[in-house]
This record gives C-alpha cells, sequence and structure tokens, in this order.
C-alpha cells in the first residue's frame, strides 16, 4: 500500500514539474537491481546528451549571428570603397590629377607608376580623353607612369600599324607634338623590346611612328586640304633608318593602311550615361507634384550623380544640366 | 571672261597659308590655336593626330599646325616645315631659365632651307603673370633686331583672355599683302 501512495505521489510532482520527470522517473518495481541500475545510467546519459545538445544550438546561433554580423559589417566597407573609388573616377574625368591624389589619399590606390598605370590601363569608367591628358603631363612622374602604362600593352608579332591601333585605343591621344611625342617614344622603345630586330634602331621606330600620326593628320583631318601622296610620304620618310632607307614596300604597305582605315577615336567610357544610372551617389524617387506639363514632375533638385528612377528620360536631362 | 577672272581671284584669295605654332611646352600654343578659333564654330570631326586647325581673318585662310618643338624629335622634324609661310613662336613670358633654349631653337629654324622664305610672329605669352619679362626684353635677349632675311614681329599678349593675339593675325595678314 505504502508503495502505491508513494508512486501517486510522485507522478503527481511528476505532472506538477515536469524538468524534475527524469530524476523522480518511477522505476518499474519488477525488475532486477542490475536492470534499475542500467536503466538509471541510460535516462542520466539522455538528460547529458540533451544539456549537450541544448549547449551546442546556443553556440550554433551564436556563431551564426557573430557571422551575420560581420558580413554586414565587411559588405559595408565594401560597398563604402566602391563609392569611393567611383567618385575618385568621377574626380580623374574631370580633372586626371585631383581624382588619383583623390584616390591615393583615400587608400584606394598605390602612389607607385606601376600601380598607377594598371589602374588608367584598366581603365574602368574612365574618361580616355582624361587618360591621355594624364599621361601627357611633362611632369618627370607622369612620364615614367606612361613608361610603365605603355609595359603593359602587348605587341609582340603585331605590325608597326597594328601595334599602333592597339595602343592609340586605350586612351585619346592629345592633339599637342610634345605630347605625342613623348608617347612615341615610349611606344616605339616597347614596340622594339616586343619586336627585336624588326628595326635597326629604336629611334627609327619612333621617327616612323610619329610620322605615321602625321600621317593620319594629313590624310584624315578635314581642314588639311593638300593630302600627301604615297610618294611624298616616302620622300618625307628618307634617310630615317640611321641615315638609310626604310623599305619602299613597308612605307607603302603602312600608308595604305592608314589610308584605307583611320586611327578609330577611343571610346570616352567616362561619359557614359548607363554609367551614372547604375552606379548613382544617391538613389531616390521624384514625385510628381502636378504643374501645367502633367509629364514633368516638380523637382525639388538633386544633388548631381543622382539616379532617379522616375521618367528616366527627364533625369539624364537634368543630369546633364547638373554636371 | 570676267567671271573666269573673279574665280581666279577669289581661288588666289583664298589660297591657303601654312603656319606652324611652335614654342616649348606649357608655352599656350593650344590655348593660343583655340583661342583663334573661339568664334568659329568648331564643326570638324575629330581627328586622331596633332591639332591643325583652319583660320580665316579677312578671307585669308591660314593652315595652323602644332608641331610643338624640337624637344626629342631628331632628324625627321624638319620634314613638316616644307611650304611653311609662317612661323608662330609662343613663348612664355615667366620662364626665363628656358628662354636660352627658346633662342638657340630660332635660330635653328630660321638657318632651315624649308624655311628660308618664312616670316615670324612671336608671343609674348601669360603678360598677364607677375614678374613676367615684357616683350621688349625678350626681343632683346633673343636679339630679334639682328634678324635681317626673315620679317618679324613680336606680340605681347595673354592667350587666356585673347588679348593681343588679333594684333598678331592682323601683322600676318599684312605680311601677305606684301609678297
Amino acid at each position: 500500500m505504502g508503495t502505491v501512495s508513494e508512486l501517486c505521489a510522485s507522478s503527481f510532482q511528476a505532472f506538477l514539474f515536469p524538468s524534475t520527470l527524469v530524476a523522480t522517473k518511477p522505476v518499474p518495481s519488477d525488475l532486477t537491481p542490475e536492470e534499475r541500475q542500467e536503466l538509471e545510467n541510460i535516462r542520466r546519459r539522455k538528460q547529458e546528451l540533451l544539456a549537450d545538445i541544448q549547449r551546442l544550438k546556443d553556440e550554433i546561433a551564436e556563431v551564426t549571428n557573430e557571422i551575420e554580423n560581420l558580413g554586414s559589417t565587411e559588405e559595408r566597407k565594401t560597398m563604402q570603397r566602391n563609392k569611393q573609388v567611383a567618385m575618385g573616377r568621377k574626380k580623374f574625368n574631370m580633372d586626371p590629377k585631383k581624382g588619383i591624389q583623390f584616390l591615393i589619399e583615400n587608400d584606394l590606390l598605390k602612389n607607385t607608376r606601376d600601380d598607377i598605370a594598371q589602374f588608367l590601363y584598366k581603365g574602368e569608367g574612365l574618361n580616355k580623353t582624361a587618360i591621355g591628358d594624364y599621361l601627357g603631363e611633362r611632369d618627370d612622374f607622369n612620364i615614367q607612369v606612361l613608361h610603365s602604362f605603355v609595359e603593359l600593352h602587348e605587341f609582340t608579332d603585331l605590325n608597326l600599324v597594328q601595334a599602333l591601333r592597339q595602343f592609340l585605343w586605350s586612351f585619346r591621344l592629345p592633339g599637342e607634338a610634345q605630347k605625342i611625342d613623348r608617347m612615341m617614344e615610349a611606344f616605339a622603345q616597347r614596340y622594339c623590346q616586343c619586336n627585336p630586330g624588326v628595326f635597326q634602331s629604336t629611334d627609327t621606330c619612333y621617327v616612323l611612328s610619329f610620322a605615321i600620326i602625321m600621317l593620319n593628320t594629313s590624310l584624315h583631318n578635314p581642314n588639311v586640304k593638300d593630302k600627301p601622296t604615297v610618294e611624298r610620304f616616302i620622300a618625307m620618310n628618307r634617310g630615317i633608318n640611321d641615315g638609310g632607307d626604310l623599305p619602299e614596300e613597308l612605307l607603302r604597305n603602312l600608308y595604305e593602311s592608314i589610308k584605307n582605315e583611320p586611327f578609330k577615336i577611343p571610346e570616352d567610357d567616362g561619359n557614359d550615361l548607363t554609367h551614372t544610372f547604375f552606379n548613382p551617389d544617391r538613389e531616390g524617387w521624384l514625385l510628381k507634384l502636378g504643374g501645367t506639363y502633367p509629364h514633368i514632375p516638380s523637382l525639388a533638385l538633386p544633388g548631381p550623380g543622382v539616379c532617379c528612377h522616375a521618367s528616366l528620360f527627364f533625369c539624364s536631362f537634368v543630369l546633364l544640366n547638373c554636371w | 571672261m570676267g567671271l573666269i577672272f573673279a574665280k581666279l581671284w577669289s581661288l588666289f584669295c583664298n589660297q591657303e597659308h601654312k603656319v606652324i605654332i611652335v614654342g616649348l611646352d606649357n608655352a599656350g600654343k593650344t590655348t593660343i590655336l583655340y583661342q583663334f578659333l573661339m568664334n568659329e564654330v568648331v564643326h570638324t570631326s575629330p581627328t586622331i593626330g596633332s591639332n591643325v586647325e583652319e583660320i580665316v581673318v579677312k578671307n585669308t585662310h591660314f593652315l595652323m599646325w602644332d608641331i610643338g618643338g624640337q624637344e626629342s624629335l631628331r632628324s625627321s622634324w624638319n620634314t613638316y616645315y616644307s611650304n611653311t609661310e609662317f612661323i608662330i613662336l609662343v613663348v612664355d613670358s615667366i620662364d626665363r631659365e628656358r628662354l636660352s633654349i627658346i633662342k638657340e631653337e630660332l635660330y635653328r629654324m630660321l638657318a632651315h632651307e624649308d624655311l628660308r622664305k618664312a616670316a615670324v610672329l612671336i608671343f609674348a605669352n601669360k603678360q598677364d603673370m607677375k614678374g613676367c619679362m615684357s616683350a621688349a626684353e625678350i626681343s632683346k635677349y633673343l636679339t630679334l633686331s639682328s634678324i635681317k632675311d626673315h620679317p618679324w614681329h613680336i606680340q605681347s599678349c595673354c592667350a587666356l583672355t585673347g588679348e593681343g593675339l588679333c594684333q598678331g593675325l592682323e601683322w600676318m595678314t599684312s605680311r601677305i599683302g606684301v609678297r
């Protein structure tokens, strides 16, 4: 009888305090002492495992939480960085020197000739006229960057005009003769380095490269009415090969190539409006506030470089004006 | 007959006169060239190559080539001199140090066969800057008065504002009448 009342009491207690259920779980009376011992062991083990699982769960939750936080700060950092790089590019397109300075000051670009040259060579989002302006500066450092920039080009197995076409596509050649001169000198060095044996000396290559640029000017600049003939081009290049002449056939081929296909003006990526739409400084919506012209939203005019989702065409017009 | 004569006359008048613009880096050549063009609408499509612009003054056509200076171009440089009627030499009036280079350059050009008949216009640019040399000073340094075989003229100017540029062009047109 005593055991029955005991049993009742314990089950009641278990009902009241479920957490203590295991400890006070009744043990069926028809078990041998060994079996009882076993059962208790099993129960204790189960309890331990449950506690372990809980602990692990907590730990995982904590770690995931940490990872999530970590990710978002990292993301924020890269976003911030990208924004600054984009701003640096815009500054560069307006004033190359200031743009480079900005990028260096913000640790987005290393202040070495090779890093800057690499940045210009990739040219992402950069205006090619601005690249040409930077490379054409007479400053010693700019000239060093120019040389590093030229070295990033691969001219092996290209003929001189092909190589020039490739080179002149990577930036907009400035119109000042002195700048052209420096650029052709750097170009010729690289060309001869990639193609040893084609020219007797770098000087020959350089003078000829310059002559090709002038030929392109004479043949294709509409201001020049008096177009040189191939004979004149050949005559103009007499004696440039260390005092000797270059093979006439070579000059004829160069002339024909330039005559048939002028140097292309490189596309100016920096002025591309799509760039602004995909990479705005600020984003937002314009509210149409009514007015006489129903399709023109009244603008609380946003700052420059803002992308607006409403009426794209109108916004692009606004953007142009802001600049 | 009259028509033919008129045509010939206009052909003669519209004849282009080749001008080369020379001077050291940063002297203001490009600024001057494009100041000349200020009043015209630039409608030519751009071409890769050196700056070449046609400038019309009182029915006289000048074709101006920016050929810079002899910084490092060696033998081939003079091939661009042929048929030149005018040399515009742009001098940075602040840059006293490099005036000797300019002098050397000037006399080398004047001695060149292809430039035998060319007249020389010297622009003493950047007259708005403090401490600049006057046209007279530059003239003295370059010993312009010793030049007997080429017509020459020195004109002080400020390329940024355009001051003095017209007078320079006027001198050039006046020279064409002489020949």
